[in-house]
């Protein structure tokens, strides 16, 4: 009985042992969601943005900021949270011009609970 | 079906690298020559093990064959180092003559040594691999195991005899080795000279005993792959070219040998590639048959082993196209594919090897070889990838969107096998 254990059985075991070690498949990446919003003033005046934002989930959340954007200058929002929830982002742009000329825009973007769209990103860009 | 067939390789490389002694022959030769043959010829013989506790006897015939040029002494094979071959002629005249053996080693052909390896990897590395096969796989080593241990232990002593056999250069030439003497003279019957090798090798010493060399071994090679096919594991799939070729390059190796006769060496050889981007090592258990030409020797040898790979560095890849999943996006609407490399991520797999060297011998214990070498290796690239809709929105005369939405974010593995052919250069210290 002793003689049966060999060498090469040995190796054989330690080499099983060794591959059932390995990893096997591709590595799996987190589930969040990241919503980054941008506006970028491409006029040849600066602008003023009244930025109102509207998150619903579980309940409204809302907030206004108002500020100064100079030509070329971007500006972002970046929110995270976690996937398969349901949640509705709204912002409103209320944007003012150096001639005072008002422009206002809306946008939406819509989380479901089945669908995982890691990244969400919009870029706005104001133009003369 | 790659996988059968490399399983039917690993099998039937186990069946001829080596016999085992349930598959030798049952009768060992004495060659002798003719003179010898025809005195013996008028005698009855028996050879012994020479034991005081269990002695064990067999009839020895004479056998010649080649046009009555080759005779030799047959009998069934029995264990000992040392065997006496007892002479008796019609005069009850005896002559006891010492035979030495040899003990023959084999690859202990076994389940858990031919088959497992090779079925274990297969299944541990099985794309959809599940809780439960991995059991099975364990169940089947204890089994394979326990009937290994069985049937090894069955086989070494219902072929404990097999193992033993005269060396080939041993020959009783002379009559007076063999001519009876009167059993009077006790000390002449009972003071039976051992007998001396008068040829000794590396391989077996002046006592007719078994010897095997030792040989440590380092070499460089330069090595270039061919990548013969390419595929994304799990069913995924992409339509952006994603290279994973190896470069060519350095490789490294060392190596320890058994070489038991002339013919035939086996062993170990650990490989590397020097590369920091590429990183492959792998360990093969090889054997090689040797032929003499003239001053040096030339090896065919191969081997099957098991290794790790591990992609450190490659590029990040990315692409857009206007449709998905077969069907046409809208104007102003493109599908992004983005990959994203995963370094350092490392894979086990089973190397084959064929090689083929010319071995020349530069001092006593020195050698030098230059080799060819053939090796089947994988390799392996990591990314993740996404799949991201690009919308482009007018949605006022001063106002533009750009709007980018990852869709899905999944972990691809792309896989290539790679026939790597190198040309090298190693030294070779024998012990």
């Amino acid at each position: 009985m002793k003689n049966a254990i060999t060498p090469s059985l040995i190796v054989a075991m330690i080499t099983i042992l060794l591959v059932s070690c390995e990893p096997v498949g591709s590595p799996k990446p987190a589930k969040t969601i990241e919503i980054r919003t941008t506006i970028l003033n491409h006029k040849s005046d600066s602008i003023y943005v009244k930025l109102v934002h509207e998150r619903y989930y579980g309940g409204l959340v809302s907030s206004t900021s108002y500020y100064r954007q100079a030509s070329g200058e971007k500006n972002t929002l970046i929110e995270q949270m976690n996937a398969y929830q349901r949640a509705s982002y709204y912002n409103t742009y209320y944007i003012t011009d150096a001639n005072g000329k008002k422009d206002t825009i809306r946008r939406t973007i819509d989380l479901s609970e089945k669908e995982y769209h890691p990244k969400i990103s919009e870029t706005i860009v104001i133009t003369d | 079906m790659q996988r059968i067939f490399f399983l039917v390789i690993a099998v039937f490389g186990v069946f001829l690298c080596g016999c085992n002694s349930a598959f030798r022959s049952s009768k060992t030769r004495i060659i002798i020559s003719k003179e010898v043959a025809n005195y013996l010829s008028n005698t009855q013989m028996i050879v012994h093990n020479n034991s005081p506790k269990k002695r064990i006897e067999r009839t020895v015939t004479i056998e010649n064959s080649e046009n009555d040029t080759q005779f030799q002494l047959t009998y069934k094979k029995l264990k000992g180092n040392i065997l006496i071959l007892q002479i008796t002629d019609s005069t009850d005249q005896i002559r006891n003559v010492a035979i030495p053996q040899i003990k023959l080693s084999a690859y202990p052909f076994l389940i858990s040594t031919t088959v497992s390896p090779s079925l274990t990897y297969f299944v541990l590395t099985k794309e959809d691999n599940t809780e439960l096969l991995s059991m099975l796989t364990v169940l089947y080593h204890s089994l394979a195991i326990t009937i290994d241990a069985y049937a090894g232990a069955g086989t070494l002593l219902a072929k404990r005899h097999g193992r033993y056999t005269v060396p080939r250069t041993f020959k009783l030439s002379n009559v007076s080795d063999v001519k009876t003497i009167d059993p009077s003279i006790q000390s002449l019957l009972l003071d039976v000279p051992i007998p001396i090798n008068p040829n000794p090798t590396p391989y077996l010493t002046q006592n007719y005993k078994k010897k095997w060399q030792y040989i440590f071994s380092i070499s460089s090679s330069y090595g270039i792959a061919h990548e013969s096919s390419r595929k994304l594991l799990e069913a995924q799939t992409s339509r952006v070219y994603l290279p994973n070729n190896i470069s060519p390059g350095i490789w490294f190796s060392a190596g320890i040998h058994i070489q038991p006769n002339s013919h035939y060496q086996w062993g170990y050889s650990y490989h590397s590639k020097l590369d920091p981007n590429f990183s492959s090592k792998f360990l093969i258990n090889e054997i090689g048959y040797l032929i003499p030409i003239k001053k040096g020797k030339l090896e065919i040898g191969g081997g099957l082993g098991w290794g790790m790979t591990k992609r450190n560095h490659e590029n990040n890849y990315t692409d857009s196209f206007n449709t998905y999943k077969n069907k046409r996006l809208s104007n102003n609407t493109l599908l992004e594919e983005a990959y994203t490399f995963i370094p350092n991520f490392s894979y086990s797999f089973m190397p084959v090897n064929g090689h083929i060297q010319f071995i020349y011998p530069i001092k006593k214990k020195l050698e030098i070889t230059a080799s060819f070498s053939y090796t089947r290796i994988p390799s392996y690239s990591d990314f993740n990838k996404t799949e991201a809709i690009l919308t482009t929105e007018q949605i006022s005369p001063t106002a533009i969107v750009y709007k980018r939405e990852v869709i899905t974010l999944d972990g691809v593995t792309a896989k290539s096998i790679n026939q790597l052919y190198s040309l090298g250069l190693s030294l070779r210290i024998k012990i």
